[in-house]
């Protein structure tokens, strides 16, 4: 994003905030997708980002990419929808499951492939998931992995690395 | 383990971290080809890849556009919202504070007032009493109290401070009898 069209996006100008809808909806939706293994959630998420970005792009210092921007918006709104998730299911099991039916083995909404995508991705814990997602399925630098989840690069590394190695155990015992 | 498979396992996890562009990688260094071990390490960075790339294709894209119109809308609802907002948030702020305000400005009042009122009813009685009890003397009845007062309080400076003796002579000028009664009381030692 160029500086004339960083200042029409300060001012709120809708053509430049299309534009940049159009340009992160798909990148930023299958990270969400990725975090949360749930096409409906990740769509409400991937609406509340763009909800997000607009209402606050005053606070978009211009210091990172723009997309570094929305992907730290969108981590963050997947990590608090996860521990929401989480605290829901420890509440009340019977509920979630009726609310998240993906976990249902026999869901006709989720094909086969799309289960293999969570029996290796979600089993990762949330940073190596966010991590590998990121790199692996963005191709983001661990430089804007760090800055979008507030860890250190290094840190980055070992989180892609681990990852890595369990989605490969994980591929070697299902084998077995 | 060969130091020439080490080596190439190392600089492949490496570069994996960096970019795990699986072509690339193994278009850099061809070790794996010629090298059982190396070949099976390199299987399982493709399997992975190849799984995980199909799952990415599996996943279901939604209606972008209609998204976009939904977010347009939630941000219209917002900016209504946010409208109301300053008028719902002004009274309900600002009706409790200005109660308290006045609360607070009531209460100093009253306390004010209260010692006011004390002092006040002190004054206003006294001045009752003597509007009601007396009539205004007249300046020359003034002038005699005070005449009066006076020679009272000369008197009994005399009297605190001045020994028989002369308070004798004094009252002997004045009245010769007075002197006479003193001086025989000053001889009892009354």
């Amino acid at each position: 994003m160029d500086s004339q069209a960083l200042r029409k996006f300060y001012e709120g100008d809708a053509q430049v905030f299309n534009t940049l809808m159009r340009e992160y909806q798909q990148p930023i939706y299958y990270y969400l997708y990725g975090m949360v293994g749930n096409a409906e959630d990740a769509q409400d998420l991937l609406q509340e980002t763009f909800v997000k970005a607009y209402t606050k792009r005053k606070s978009f210092r211009g210091d990172a990419q723009i997309q570094t921007w929305l992907y730290s918006i969108a981590g963050n709104l997947a990590k608090n929808h996860l521990r929401w998730r989480s605290i829901r299911r420890f509440v009340n099991v019977e509920e979630s499951e009726h609310l998240f039916p993906e976990d249902d083995a026999n869901s006709t909404e989720i094909d086969e492939m799309e289960q293999e995508l969570f029996r290796y991705v979600r089993q990762l814990p949330e940073r190596q998931r966010s991590v590998f997602i990121l790199k692996y399925f963005h191709g983001l630098q661990h430089q804007e992995i760090a800055h979008i989840l507030d860890i250190s690069e290094g840190s980055s590394k070992t989180n892609f690395h681990y990852a890595t190695k369990t989605l490969q155990e994980l591929i070697e015992e299902e084998k077995r | 383990m060969k130091p020439l498979c080490h080596q190439f396992r190392a600089n492949f996890e490496k570069q994996w971290i960096d970019n795990p562009d699986l072509e690339t990688l193994l278009s850099k260094d061809d070790h794996w080809r010629s090298c059982g071990e190396c070949e099976q390490f390199v299987q399982s960075y493709q399997e992975l890849s190849t799984r995980l790339d199909r799952s990415k294709e599996a996943i279901p894209l939604p209606d972008f556009a209609e998204l976009r119109m939904n977010v347009w809308s939630e941000l219209e609802q917002k900016e209504q919202r946010q409208a109301w907002l300053p008028r719902l948030v002004k009274p309900v702020v600002f009706a409790p504070a200005a109660v308290v305000v006045i609360a607070i400005i009531l209460f100093g009042f009253f306390q004010q007032s209260g010692n006011y009122t004390l002092d006040f009813s002190n004054e206003y009685f006294a001045t009752v009493d003597s509007v009601a009890t007396a009539d205004y003397p007249s300046e020359q009845e003034l002038q005699d109290m005070f005449d009066s007062e006076f020679e009272n309080s000369v008197d009994n400076y005399i009297i605190e401070n001045t020994s028989y003796t002369t308070i004798e002579q004094y009252f002997s000028n004045i009245n010769e009898d007075w002197s006479q009664v003193l001086a025989s009381l000053a001889d009892q030692q009354i």
